[in-house]
């Protein structure tokens, strides 16, 4: 069983961009998708009675309803003492800097409570401060024309609590329901269906950079 | 740190002028702030400045008599406050009024699908976005739309500067997940 954490944007991307499907294939593969209560919040409970989000609401309700999305509960302190430690690590002009918000916390506090494989989220601050946090710090600076300082014990206690988490966004998860024959029902087309499935997850907000969509579109199945 | 009266002053100046290059750098300038100070009044600001650019760009809107009315109340309201401090519910007040006021008269004379106001939200988020915090943390402060937000982060080239793994090399790792 792959148990994959999900923040809201792969789960809206995928609604969306009429993908919403890739989860039960993935799931027939093993996979196993988890949110936490803010997710569900945000996905279903929020836009449900927003006309024009209603619909994709609906789509995301139903892969609750079908089990194909399971609602945990979150360990409280855990993501307290990840959020307050990111939100401490960076200073611009001695002041802490918020970069992560309680529902990107309560994701990664959840990955480390059910033990899961990946966590799946498209944004880029969540991803950076977990593979490379010396390119989020470089880039504020940049961006601001200011150096970041780093306080190395919040930001150790940061990588120490969210040790070994894996980032995958929602591409990665397509690629992978392709290799597998996601879209085989294309048929000469397939490879197109994914390429372009691509463009339209970077459209909905995937963070996905131009050479990485041109080496997805290199990508042969 | 919020000195809200010079940003008050510097807003009704770049009105007057009808200078909407400038209330759209104060826009950027504002949001840039909240996040800094982690001020979700802060973000009023950018959103009364970018909406007042984008009103104001517009020639049927700034030639009609909805615009005139509107011009007198806001500058009505900005010399309500006469000075303005972080705890003052004043200037909460004066912003949420203007807030209000802009997004009933995009809603009345505008031409769009989606409220000035809202795009304004979004603009402001996407900077609070590009200058390092999360998605979350973006639409905290702002209040934009999640969606609007993602969709319009999508079609920016913000993603060209955050790659860290190969293309390569997160498919291996996602395949390795999916043979255990």
């Amino acid at each position: 069983m792959v148990k994959i954490m999900c923040d809201s944007g792969p789960l809206i991307s995928f609604s969306d961009t009429c993908l919403i499907s890739v989860l039960p294939f993935l799931a027939k593969l093993g996979a196993e998708f988890l949110i936490t209560p803010a997710v569900e919040k945000e996905i279903v409970l929020n836009p449900i009675n927003v006309h024009r989000y209603a619909f994709s609401a609906i789509r995301l309700h139903k892969t609750i309803d079908d089990k194909l999305l399971r609602v945990i509960d979150v360990d409280s302190h855990l993501m307290n003492r990840i959020m307050n430690s990111a939100n401490a690590a960076f200073l611009l002009r001695g002041k802490p800097m918020k970069l992560i918000h309680a529902g990107e916390a309560a994701c990664l506090a959840a990955y480390k409570q059910n033990g899961c494989s990946a966590l799946a989220i498209d944004e880029k601050t969540t991803r950076l401060l977990i593979e490379n946090p010396a390119l989020l710090a470089d880039n504020i600076s940049e961006q601001f024309g200011q150096r970041i300082i780093v306080d190395k014990r919040s930001l150790d206690e940061f990588t120490s609590l969210t040790s070994g988490i894996e980032i995958i966004r929602s591409s990665e998860l397509l690629a992978i329901a392709t290799k597998n024959g996601y879209f085989d029902s294309f048929g000469k087309h397939k490879e197109q269906a994914f390429h372009t499935a691509i463009y339209a997850l970077k459209q909905a907000g995937c963070s996905l950079s131009e050479k990485e969509v041109n080496d997805y579109q290199k990508l042969k199945f | 740190m919020a000195v809200f009266s010079s940003h008050f002053d510097h807003l009704r100046e770049l009105f007057v002028r009808r200078n909407s290059d400038g209330l759209k750098q104060f826009a950027v300038e504002t949001s840039l702030q909240a996040l800094q100070n982690n001020d979700k009044r802060l973000v009023q600001f950018s959103i009364v400045g970018y909406s007042l650019a984008k009103l104001m760009e517009k020639p049927y809107i700034a030639r009609s008599s909805r615009w005139a009315k509107f011009s007198k109340f806001l500058l009505q309201k900005l010399a309500q406050v006469e000075k303005c401090n972080d705890a003052s519910k004043t200037c909460d007040d004066v912003l949420f009024a203007i807030v209000s006021e802009l997004r009933d008269l995009s809603s009345d004379l505008g031409r769009f699908v989606f409220n000035v106001v809202e795009k304004a939200k979004v603009k402001a988020a996407t900077e609070i976005y590009s200058h390092g915090a999360s998605i979350g943390v973006a639409i905290e402060l702002t209040g934009a739309d999640r969606k609007e937000l993602m969709s319009y982060i999508g079609g920016t080239t913000l993603a060209d500067k955050f790659e860290t793994k190969t293309v390569n090399q997160r498919l291996m790792s996602v395949e390795k997940l999916f043979k255990k």
